[in-house]
Order: C-alpha cells, then structure tokens, then sequence
C-alpha cells in the first residue's frame, strides 16, 4: 500500500499569535510550529497502514524552506520520503493550493492520498476534495477510521447522526478527523535515521491570486466572568442573564 | 597514560589542550528535533509531582521512554541502541530532570552505570546477547555493588560466587539498589576468593529475588530495594572478563558526568522560579530583587548554575573526546551535587512559606537533590579520591628529590620554576584579568599540594581535613577553567569568587581550625 499523505505547517496552537506591522500576515518571530494536528493524525494512520501490511508512505509538503524541520519530524515519525514545494507566499486561497498540489501529485502513483481535515491556522476544509476533483478521485471527507485491503478502502465518517460507513474502490482521498489515530511521538532512533531519508525539493510557481488577503484581527478580548449568585437563588437570574445578555438561550 | 586536567593542576600545570578538547561535533539539527519531540512528551505525559506523590512511575510513562528510546540512548547502533556521546546524552538527561527526577534517576541508573559494565568490558557476543534488549527497554539494567558491611568501601564485599561446572553460583545480598524492582538484567559484584567479579544476572534466574520498594526522601517514584542470591546459577559465559573491583569504579567513573548533567534541569527550573519571585513579589513597597541580601543570593544561585554547566560540559568533552576523565567527571559530581542543594536551599529561602509547602516545587526538588550528594560515591569519599590522586605524581617527585638531592637538583629548579609561573589560558576576548586570576589559583593548589605533603609525610593519607581542602582547591580551579572556556557571560564573577575561595582553603591548610574534632579532643585531655 503506497500512501502518501500532505502536511501543513502551522503556528504551535499553543502559541501566541502576534499579527504582523503590515496587518495582514502573522508575526513569525520566535513563533513555534508545528504539523497541523489533523494531518499529523492522517500520516499517523498511514503509517500504522504501513506497518501492519507493508508499502510507502510520502510527505508532501507546501510551505516556506524552514517546514524542512516539520518534514524531517514527520519522516522521523516513519515517513518514507518527502516533497517538498517550496513557497514564500504568505498566503495563498486555498483553489491555487490545490492546484499546485495536484499538479505535483499528477503522474505519481498511489492507493490513498490523505490530508488532515483542515489546517488550523487558515481552516478553509477545502484543499483535500478540491485536490481530489482536480486528480479525478473519489473523496471521503471527516474520516474516523480507515482500513484498506484488496484495492479497496473500507472508511467511517462523521455524520450530523452518527456515523457513515463506505466502502470506495482505491486510489482515492481521504481527510482525517479527529479520532483516526492518536499520533505517536517521533522515537530518538526515528529521529536519527530521518536525517538519511531522502527529501525532494520543488519550487512553487508565482501565481496571480484568485483572493487576496486584505487584513487580519485578532478576536475581540475575552471580557471577565460574572459569579451571579449561589445555589438555587441564582438560578433565575442567570437564566434571565443567559437569555438577556449572553442570549444563548 | 596521560595526566588528566585535574592532576595536571595539582603539579602547577593548567593543559590548555585537555581544558579546550574537541570532542567530534554534534548534530545540532538532529539534537533540535530530538529535544523538541522529547519536550513533547515529557510536557503531556510526564507529571514529577504526581509522580512523587504516587510514589511510583506509570507504566504509561515507562513505555513512553522505551517508545521514544530512552534507554538506549548510550547503547552503540549495531546494537540496537542511539550511540550518543556524552555530551549528547547529558542534554537528554538534563531534559528528563527538568521534569522528574525520579524518572531521570531511572533512566540514568540503567544507562550510566546498569548497564556500563557490558558496554565497557563485554565480549561481543555478551553485547549481542543483552544489549538489544536493553535498548528496548525491554530489560532495565541496575547495577549492584552497595551491601550492608560494603558502601563506601565496596571492596569488602561478601556475596560470594563459585564455579560449578559451566555454571557460576551465587550467595549474598546486595541493598539499595536503584532500579531494583524493575530490573530484568542486573550486573552483580560478587567474591571469587581473593578476585571480584562482575556477573550478569538476568532476574528470572532461579534463586534471585527483590527484596519490596523502599520508602525513600525523595526521588521517590524511582525503584530502590534489596537483592538477594540463594544459590543463583548463571551460565558461566555471564561473568565479565577481568578485575571486577576496577570495573565497578571504572564504570561510577564514567557513570558521575550523567548524574552531574541530571542536576542542571532542576538547577534551572529554579533559578528561573527564583528570579520569577524576586521580581514580582513585593515587600515594603518594593519588589525582593530590590533588596540586597536576595539579590547576593540570586547571584551565588546565577555563579553556581554557570559553574555546574561548565564543568558538565567539560567532563563531556572529555569522555567524547577520549581524554583521561576520572577526576574531572568526580569534580563535576561533587559541584553540581552540592551547587544544586545550595541552590535549592536559596531558592526555598526566597519563596518563603510557600517554598515549604507541597503544592510548590521546591521542596521536592530540594528532597530529589539530596541523593545525588550520596550515592555513585560519597562526595566526601570522592574527595579524598580527587585529592589523593592529585597528590601522587608530586609525592612521587619530593620523594625522588629528597632520596637523591644533588642529580635531582636541575629538575628541583625547573619543578620550582612551575609553580612560580602559571602561564595564563590564552583568552582573545580581553578576560586577561580573569586569566590571571585563574593562574594564581592554580599556582596557589600547587604549592599547597606539596606544602601538605612535606607537613605530613606518609601520614598524608589520613590528613582528611587537609585533603579535603586540597580538592576543594582542585575542584574550584576545574570550574573556574572550565567556565572561562565555555564563555560564559558570568566568567568574571565566577573567577573573582573562585580565586577567593581558592585562598581561604589554602589559608586553612595545616592549621587545624576548622578541624573540629582535633579541637574537641584537645579539650578532653
């Protein structure tokens, strides 16, 4: 099973984001990154794939020269290779992501093309359908459980009730949801041989932008919390607060 | 073999060579990337305090270190381990202890010394055999020399072991091991007649048992209990070729850099507290780093912590680098051992009331520190090791000049001559002061050396109080080098301390002042 799976690479979440003098980019300085969670939990399951029935897995990566470190964490998670699109854009809508994604993926061959569900810096939960439809592949988006064997793919999905089980015929793309798998930490000897893994490098090309980014705001500050009274007293007037105020009711 | 660093100080003589070693280079990226992902679980999974409390280490922590590969960081590739050098393995220690002594204690306990004795002295096929799992964590290595009647003076140890056919048996027993409960492979001292051997024994074997957890002060969450042999029969190809006495120093020799390293996490996880509290808590209309006396002990803490990275960093080095290392990774043990219980104390001091209380980190961390001052050698053991292997290539040269003064006369002047002049370390960066003060240091040891010598002849090995004072000499001109070459920022300080230090030892010497047990006896007569 050859597997390839794209990776972002994001602000830590834990980080605190700073916007930028021009107003709409993020402050990088001393910012932590990390491999956005959800496609850390797609390359995860890849690689337990890998592991239980053998095959390749590739990282494919677009993003600025210093995701090398993202990509060289990945590959010492497990990964087998790496591409890496190179790119200086800031950002970029997400319908040219895809397409330079796709014209990258074009021509290689795989059973499963897997990508988080979304990123959580930019969260648009668009590029892994929208490369799907530029390869011409079926897509199973918000994917709790994949299990592959015999050219076919047998996947659960989150429904608005419950939950979709489908069976689809491979190659095909999947995103992951929260649940797929708990991703591993990348073990020292991981870590080690990652260095001797190879990483292809390409250039992304300058494309006219189909949307341009006109500014960033960072949320509203959180005002503090109210103790409106206790025990069973206070119990109507937050109501009436909840309803009044907040009007979450 | 080649004078080390510290027996080279003691003749007047500062190896700028051995000082500056260049072990091969790091991999830094790969060392990030390492670090980061350690970061990683260490900050999610591994939880000190809850650890000490519970008293014990999660399994789910246990399989994360093996998952990770934390017990084979030292253990070489062809084997199935990381293959780190020293310093890179200090780094990783230094991290774990950041979060939880305990488990640094463990890790360390297997890595430094469990299972060194396979490392240093094993056959391949003894590698091959146990080393694999080893790395895996599958089996946990624990060293076991200590015995009731055997601590500081492990050569008077009883478990016995006899060839029987191709098997060896062993007898005995063996307290406070560390690792003890957990272990699945241990290295046993025992007594051949006359010779010590070093045995592995694997835990299943028939007639070994564990003795249950002891209840300890701190480090708690770690495993430490007896280990007894009734009748225990390993195959005989378990035993370790040569002398097992210097085995077992040799490996605590090698083993004390890893223990040094383990006190740098804790050291700065409250240095940092320290100052966090002393800018913020406000007394008097003030904040506590307004006060003098607060601000003299955040800058001891400050010169402590410089001086105990120093010195980790240059034992590394000298391990890496294949350079003679017994004395300076002794040195290491002793300073950071010490430096940390005083930087603990300071920093419980500045905290207050809370510095008492559970709920803060402190006085766990004051508790773990303790043990590290204790076991892999007394540091008052250590010392006498530090000073008296320092003494000996002086004693040896008064002793040939006085049996045959007039050939030895030439060699008399140019001896002399090496004590008057220390040429200072070479330092571009305008530390010519500092430099200086370093060499009068150092010429200061030197002629303490022999001034200890002459004054009490044979009895020198008794001469405890001086001894002591002597390596205490030999020990601050270590750090004060060591910080000097590491360049470190407080290098002026620390050098202006050291010296000071330096001349009350000296001043002490032969005169009996603090010697308070001489004093007490001239009162009873």
């Amino acid at each position: 099973m050859d597997i390839i799976v794209c990776m972002k690479r994001v602000p830590d979440s834990a980080a605190r984001i700073q916007i930028g003098g021009d107003g709409r980019s993020i402050d990088s300085a001393g910012l932590e990154h990390i491999i956005s969670p959800y496609d850390e939990m797609a390359l995860e399951r890849a690689l337990q794939i890998k592991e239980e029935q053998g095959g390749t897995v590739t990282v494919v990566c677009l993003g600025a020269a210093e995701a090398a470190k993202e990509i060289r964490q990945a590959l010492a998670m497990g990964a087998d290779q790496a591409l890496h699109i190179k790119s200086d854009v800031g950002y970029r809508d997400p319908l040219t992501t895809a397409r330079i994604l796709a014209d990258h993926l074009k021509g290689r061959t795989f059973d499963m093309l897997l990508f988080g569900k979304q990123s959580i810096d930019a969260d648009n939960s668009a590029i892994g359908v929208m490369v799907a439809t530029l390869l011409d592949l079926p897509a199973v988006s918000l994917v709790t459980k994949l299990d592959a064997a015999d050219g076919k793919a047998t996947v659960e999905r989150e429904a608005e009730a419950g939950a979709e089980v489908i069976e689809v015929a491979l190659p095909a793309v999947f995103t992951a949801q929260r649940g797929l798998a708990e991703p591993r930490y990348p073990s020292i000897k991981g870590i080690m041989q990652a260095k001797k893994k190879p990483i292809e490098e390409a250039q992304a090309p300058e494309e006219a932008a189909l949307i341009t980014l006109e500014a960033l705001e960072p949320p509203p500050a959180r005002t503090g919390g109210r103790i409106v009274g206790e025990g069973v007293e206070a119990v109507p007037e937050l109501v009436r607060l909840l309803r009044s105020e907040a009007k979450v009711l | 073999m080649q004078d080390g660093l510290i027996a080279g100080l003691f003749q007047g003589r500062l190896n700028e060579a051995l000082l500056r070693i260049e072990a091969p280079a790091q991999d830094e990226e790969t060392m990030e990337i390492l670090l980061q992902s350690l970061d990683r679980f260490l900050n999610k999974e591994v939880d000190g305090a809850a650890i000490d409390r519970e008293g014990k280490i999660p399994q789910s922590v246990l399989d994360g270190c093996k998952q990770l590969g934390l017990f084979g960081l030292v253990i070489p590739e062809e084997y199935g381990g990381l293959g780190l050098g020293m310093r890179s393995y200090g780094r990783v220690i230094t991290r774990v202890a950041t979060h939880c002594g305990a488990t640094a204690v463990t890790l360390g306990a297997h890595q430094s010394i469990g299972l060194k004795a396979l490392l240093l002295a094993g056959t391949d096929q003894q590698k091959q055999k146990w080393l694999p799992a080893c790395a895996t964590g599958e089996r946990i290595g624990a060293y076991a020399l200590t015995e009731p009647e055997a601590g500081s003076d492990a050569g008077s140890l009883r478990t016995t072991l006899r060839v029987e056919g191709d098997q060896v048996v062993l007898d005995g027993g063996k307290i406070w091991i560390t690792n003890g409960g957990i272990a699945g492979l241990f290295t046993v001292f025992a007594r051949d007649g006359d010779e010590i051997r070093a045995v592995l024994v694997p835990r299943e074997t028939p007639g070994v048992s564990t003795g249950p957890e002891e209840h300890k002060l701190g480090i708690r969450g770690s495993s430490t209990t007896t280990l007894t042999f009734d009748n225990a029969a390993v195959p005989r190809e378990n035993v370790i070729a040569g002398d097992g006495f210097r085995l077992a120093m040799d490996i605590l020799n090698s083993g004390r850099t890893g223990l040094a390293a383990g006190t740098l996490g804790p050291a700065q996880v409250l240095l940092d507290l320290a100052r966090e509290r002393a800018t913020t808590r406000r007394q008097f209309g003030r904040t506590l780093a307004e006060f003098a006396l607060v601000r003299q002990h955040l800058a001891e803490m400050t010169l402590d912590l410089a001086g105990m990275q120093a010195l980790v960093a240059l034992a590394g080095r000298l391990i890496d680098g294949g350079a003679p290392h017994a004395l300076e990774a002794a040195a290491a043990k002793i300073y950071c051992s010490e430096a940390l219980w005083q930087i603990a104390d300071r920093a419980m001091q500045l905290a207050g009331g809370s510095g008492y209380m559970s709920e803060y980190p402190y006085e766990r961390i004051l508790r773990d520190a303790r043990i590290n001052r204790i076991f892999e050698g007394a540091n008052d053991v250590l010392r006498l090791l530090v000073a008296l292997k320092g003494l000996k290539q002086p004693g040896r040269e008064l002793k040939e000049i006085a049996s045959r003064p007039l050939t030895a006369l030439p060699r008399l002047g140019a001896r002399a001559l090496r004590r008057m002049r220390i040429a200072p370390l070479s330092l571009e960066n305008g530390q010519h002061a500092a430099a200086q003060r370093l060499s009068r240091a150092v010429k200061t040891l030197a002629r303490a050396a022999d001034a200890t010598l002459r004054r009490h002849g044979k009895g020198v090995i008794e001469a405890q109080c001086d001894l002591q004072r002597l390596a205490d000499m030999a020990i601050e001109c270590t750090a004060m080098a060591a910080v000097l070459v590491e360049g470190s920022p407080y290098a002026e300080a620390f050098v202006e301390r050291g010296l000071h230090r330096v001349e009350r030892s000296a001043a002490g010497l032969g005169a009996d002042r603090d010697d308070v047990a001489r004093l007490l006896l001239k009162d009873a007569s």
